[in-house]
């Protein structure tokens, strides 16, 4: 069952992705104001949820370990952050090209991408923190304090542009896009929500192998050896 | 009729759904070694 996730999960994503890039780049229209270039919003826009995605199941995987003080938690925590930071990095990135052509900038200090970047930079510290601090007790709840702390930054971003009105524009709705356009959006959405997860999985390995070499036994030392000889 | 108050920047979208794909694939090959490493360094019992 598992080899079968491990391979469908990126199979499927890579469909998805194709799909979604035909759909994106050829079938949809134009759009009416910004032209092609609007285009690039089937690949932010999904990176942008996966992130959100991302950073909020650290933040209730962080709340289960405080709870609970389960180890599971804290690779699930560990695992969907390092995935999350990724994801917003690439938004941003992204978020940059997109923001050349239509405001003439790369970068502004618009509400909506400072809080992106606030969000980006407080979960790469989240990960930074957990590199410095070697009893895995201590570093899972800090860690976990630390997540939760740094989520407050998301729900501000969410609402950011309904609560300031700046460059970036507001989400739109269903009845103010053409369907085309939403089914592509959703497509690729949906191949970026599979990659979320098969990432996860694969992070999540790597996080669990850790906790499990931290727990064995250090191997006998000569000075051991000769005790018990 | 025209495309729209922007015109062109292909270029742009290009650049960005290369550099999604490309990234999407560096990380996913990064992972997938990470995690096929993190799995031969546990001992058997461990494996899942």
């Amino acid at each position: 069952m598992r080899r079968l996730i491990d391979l469908g999960l990126p199979l499927l994503a890579a469909v998805g992705l194709i799909a979604g890039g035909v759909l994106g780049l050829t079938v949809a229209p134009a759009d009416r104001d910004m032209g092609d270039v609007y285009r690039i919003m089937y690949v932010h826009v999904p990176a942008a949820w996966a992130a959100l995605l991302a950073v909020t199941v650290t933040f209730v995987a962080s709340l289960v370990y405080l709870m609970k003080s389960s180890a599971r938690a804290d690779a699930v925590a560990e695992a969907s952050a390092e995935v999350g930071v990724f994801f917003g990095a690439l938004l941003i990135v992204l978020g940059s090209i997109w923001a050349r052509p239509t405001w003439g900038v790369w970068w502004d200090w618009d509400p909506r991408l400072t809080t992106a970047a606030i969000m980006l930079f407080a979960f790469a510290g989240y990960l930074a923190l957990r590199k410095f601090v070697d009893d895995p007790e201590r570093r899972a709840t800090w860690a976990a304090v630390a997540a939760i702390i740094a989520y407050v930054d998301v729900p501000i971003l969410w609402f950011s542009v309904r609560w300031w009105r700046s460059l970036h524009q507001v989400q739109n709705t269903g009845q103010s896009t053409a369907s085309i356009m939403t089914r592509s959006l959703l497509f690729n959405a949906l191949a970026f929500l599979l990659l979320y997860v098969w990432f996860v999985r694969l992070r999540y390995r790597v996080a669990v192998a850790r906790q499990q070499e931290e727990l064995a036994e250090p191997p006998a030392t000569e000075a051991d050896v000769a005790h018990g000889a | 009729m025209g495309t729209g108050t922007i015109v062109g920047g292909w270029e742009y979208v290009w650049a960005a759904y290369l550099i999604t794909w490309v990234s999407l694939s560096v990380y996913a090959a990064s992972l997938w070694l990470r995690a096929k490493k993190s799995q031969a360094a546990l001992p058997s019992t461990h494996k899942e």
